[in-house]
């Protein structure tokens, strides 16, 4: 009965240390474009896209650029595989996924938010009001 | 005022029934019991009345209150104003509480008169009041001026219109799928509270048949939920398949996995008298992962690595939620420790052996619990890192498909095997035997995909287990169909099983995909079929705050023609800057061909040219004359009207005689896509005129910025420039597997549930 448990217990335990292992040497860092140019690794950024720069989308390569500013202020182009991505102008913030190849970020993946949409904010409260 | 009130009241009468229920459970005081069923009875007056306040005032539109203005409009069709009802947290938690306390209401029927109700209704009931509480803190019926308060707005201010839904999310789906979501998360409060209650009274056998119908329904109904979501994520939002390992997703996979697992256990508990740990530690846990699922997709914990928004709701709520998922799984945990010794003594010495039906099952439950554990961590990751202070990472999802793949091969095999067992038997001898001809058989057919093209090894192995489970339970399904019809739903929900994995493995690992530029009636080929946008049209129309249109692809194949029809949408919700693209989608048995929109261009059949400054180009109207690009001169006073600038692009224009002049074209650009409308010049002495239409910005070289021009004869008028439709072509093989296996899944569980629900009753009346 006991060697039963500590048997289970263990292969248990070696289960979840894979598993972590697994996701732990997969996993993907978060970096800011002057970290993530220097590891060449692939990570996620976040940040928003550079509004004084025009984004621009060539249906016959299907790619989509546009600069983003990280989190702590660096520019960097990006390069989506890809349309436009939803809600991609209202976005306050934006999450990408790749690596850097050259000069360009080659987001494989990206993420747009848009929080404000879903809780009020009270100057939209008042420019739907009464008061408009 | 009043949905407040009635909130209170929820907690008041609720605070009464689980003290009355509790009490009652003390010897000499069953007398208290009909008080408890009073004050239940009077909870739900009070619930079903404050669910139907806030569906009245969302029917009104009364944007007084904050909930309402938040998540609805007067623009919305009556079943999205329904849908608003649970469109943000606080409504979703009233939602939540109204559906568990209609199952109480059955609950309390079904315990009625037997030994289980006081505990049973008391643990439920507690339950039905933690939300209760949770809404007091975070309550649909704010005034906009009480959520304002420090804005000063005057009470009984109330907004012209709401903030309203979501356009993606504005489709008949969200009406259904949420709702079903919350029944299935509601029905997995019973195993917990049947778990607790049978540690409470001691009664480790009697519970498994009381809980196993509701299990099942609960299994079945979460499982048709989750599988919702899929379908609408694939059908209309576009996700291009059915799972993405969401961790909004992943967070109703889990209490779905342990269930499953929970019913194998309860099976076995019933036939062998074993795993009576074990099953009330999984009925325990369906309960506690239905919480954590709320908890990681309410409090915001995982902001970052979702498609889902979430909202951060606050300290108090996301407090009561973790002291929520502490306090119930403490309590559980404590009984079951209090209760060790006892199951042990009551358990007895027992033997199982490896070759019987029992084995197997808790085999297969285990590997399933690994299953849950491996998303479990991987869901979880990114929240625990944070708290434990290591730097913000995201999970390659790639781990979910590695560990899901292996342990699918292990679970669909192990189904097959089971079926060729007996209960209690360790005999072996003719088992191999019949294991023979499924085998075989799906050897054979692997190897005939292996020549159609499955080449990944991990699909190979998965195609035969489902083939392996598929062939077994359609053995058992025939044999049985006629004689033992009850029996029938484990091996129509194994089948669903088995076909739902192969429609997974060979729709996600065989799609293909194609991109395809067309212009109107233009005609391209992909995939052996002819493609040809034959136009588009507006479609809901009676809508002012949309602009919406179906775009009409013709897919054509050995003469036979079908439509499939992508729609792009602008919408007020986004202030029309950008698109919505929902796919559109031509069903064939065997495949899906699936049309992804990418982008919608209007090109001008008009002469063109794109010049840097100083390019020196022949105008293509005439010959005799040279243009180039002097300078770009943006309007200093104009900067920026709203969305636009004022560009003013000096051009030079070259004569065969040695003159030349020089036009500035004033263009009123937009200043995201950086196109006008072409303000036409005429340039003198010549017979055409001239545009600029659009600045192409080269943002890696500045030199290199392009201006486009555009020439037309002069009092000619210009042709309507032509539509340009890009879109995705994916092929889906066998995606239809999916659905049809869901279906059978959910089916199977109802089956099962006349065999086991059946005797649920028989036994009720033996007590």
């Amino acid at each position: 009965m006991k060697l039963k448990y500590i048997i289970g217990t263990v292969i248990g335990l070696a289960f979840i240390v894979i598993a972590y292992l697994s996701f732990d040497s997969s996993k993907i860092e978060y970096a800011d474009f002057s970290n993530a140019k220097a590891s060449g690794k692939t990570v996620q950024v976040i940040g928003s896209w550079d509004k004084t720069e025009q984004y621009h989308y060539d249906s016959e390569k299907n790619e989509f650029i546009f600069k983003m500013i990280d989190e702590s202020g660096g520019k960097s182009l990006v390069r989506v595989e890809g349309a436009k991505p939803n809600n991609f102008d209202i976005a306050p913030m934006v999450v990408i996924k790749g690596k850097y190849e050259g000069e360009k970020f080659h987001a494989k993946e990206v993420l747009t938010k848009c929080p404000s949409k879903y809780e009020g904010q009270f100057d939209e409260l008042k420019g739907a009001s009464l008061y408009n | 005022m009043l949905g407040k009130v009635l909130i209170y009241m929820t907690v008041f009468f609720g605070i009464l029934s689980v003290l009355f229920y509790l009490l009652s459970e003390k010897k000499g005081r069953n007398n208290l019991l009909k008080y408890g069923v009073y004050s239940y009875y009077g909870m739900t007056v009070s619930v079903v009345s404050a669910s139907i306040y806030l569906l009245a005032n969302i029917l009104a539109h009364n944007f007084q209150f904050t909930y309402i203005w938040e998540y609805s409009s007067t623009e919305l069709h009556d079943y999205f104003l329904v849908a608003s009802f649970y469109s943000g947290q606080q409504g979703s938690f009233m939602l939540w509480m109204l559906i568990l306390t209609i199952i109480g209401l059955i609950l309390n029927q079904n315990t009625s008169k037997t030994a289980y109700q006081s505990v049973s209704m008391g643990i439920f009931t507690s339950i039905i009041l933690f939300l209760a509480v949770i809404l007091i803190f975070k309550s649909p019926f704010d005034y906009v001026w009480e959520t304002f308060a420090s804005e000063n707005l005057e009470v009984g201010f109330t907004p012209v219109n709401g903030r309203g839904l979501n356009p993606i999310l504005q489709n008949y789906w969200i009406t259904i799928h949420p709702p079903i979501l919350f029944i299935g998360y509601s029905l997995m409060a019973i195993p917990y509270t049947y778990a607790l209650t049978s540690l409470i009274k001691r009664d480790y056998k009697g519970w498994v048949d009381k809980v196993l119908p509701w299990t099942l329904v609960g299994t079945a109904i979460l499982g048709l939920g989750i599988m919702m979501g899929g379908y609408w994520a694939y059908e209309t939002l576009g996700w291009g398949g059915f799972w993405a390992w969401d961790p909004v997703e992943n967070s109703s996979l889990i209490p779905w996995i342990i269930a499953v697992a929970f019913v194998h256990t309860l099976l076995v508990q019933r036939r062998t008298n074993g795993l009576i740990k074990t099953n009330i530690l999984l009925g325990l846990l369906t309960f506690i992962f239905v919480v954590y699922a709320t908890f990681l997709t309410r409090s915001g914990v995982l902001g970052d690595t979702s498609v889902h928004s979430f909202v951060t709701p606050g300290a108090i709520v996301y407090n009561m939620l973790i002291a929520f998922q502490v306090i119930y799984f403490g309590l559980g945990f404590v009984f079951l420790i209090l209760r060790i010794k006892d199951i042990n003594n009551y358990i007895g010495k027992k033997t199982v052996s490896i070759a019987s039906k029992e084995y197997t099952l808790s085999l297969g439950s285990i590997i399933l619990l690994a299953l849950a554990a491996v998303v479990i961590i991987g869901t979880s990751w990114p929240a625990v890192a944070e708290l434990f202070g290591q730097e913000k990472v995201a999970v390659d999802i790639s781990n979910y498909n590695k560990f899901g793949s292996v342990f699918a091969v292990i679970f669909l095999v192990l189904n097959g095997l089971s079926l060729y067992q007996r209960w209690n038997s360790g005999r072996l001898n003719d088992l191999l035997g019949k294991l023979i001809i499924p085998t075989g058989a799906s050897i054979v057919l692997v190897l005939i995909f292996y020549f159609i093209g499955l080449d990944d090894m991990n699909f190979i192995l998965l195609t035969f287990a489902s083939f392996f489970s598929l062939l077994t339970n359609l053995e058992f399904l025939a044999k049985n169909v006629k004689k033992n019809p009850k029996v029938l739903g484990a091996y129509i929900s194994h089948l669903g099983i088995a076909l739902l994995i192969l429609g997974a493995v060979v729709s996600g690992g065989y799609s293909a995909t194609k991109q395809v530029r067309l212009k109107a009636n233009e005609t391209k080929a992909a995939f052996g079929y002819n493609f040809t946008f034959t136009g588009y049209n507006q479609i809901e129309t009676e809508f002012k705050d949309r602009e919406k249109f179906k775009y009409h692809v013709k897919i054509e194949k050995n003469g036979k023609e079908n439509l499939a029809s992508p729609v792009v949408y602008w919408s007020d919700f986004n202030e029309k800057q950008s698109p919505f693209l929902e796919p559109g989608v031509y069903t064939k048995l065997e495949k899906d061909i699936y049309l992804s929109p990418k982008a919608i261009e209007a090109e001008s059949d008009l002469p063109k040219l794109a010049l840097r400054k100083s390019d020196i180009a022949t105008v293509p109207l005439d010959t005799n004359v040279r243009v180039s690009v002097v300078s770009f001169v943006m309007d200093k006073n104009s900067t920026f009207m709203g969305n636009n600038v004022v560009l003013n692009t000096v051009v030079k224009f070259d004569y065969n005689d040695g003159s030349s002049d020089l036009d500035t074209l004033s263009s009123l650009l937009d200043a995201t896509t950086w196109e006008a409308e072409p303000a036409w010049t005429n340039v003198a002495g010549t017979n055409f005129d001239v545009a600029m239409v659009k600045l192409i910005r080269d943002m890696e070289d500045i030199q290199n910025t392009r201006a486009v021009l555009h020439f037309k004869e002069t009092g000619k008028d210009i042709p309507e420039p032509l539509t340009v439709f890009t879109f995705d072509v994916t092929i889906k093989p066998f995606i239809n597997l999916v659905w049809i296996g869901t279906l059978a899944v959910v089916a199977g569980f109802f089956v099962a549930l006349s065999k086991y629900g059946k005797q649920n009753k028989k036994n009720i009346a033996d007590e």
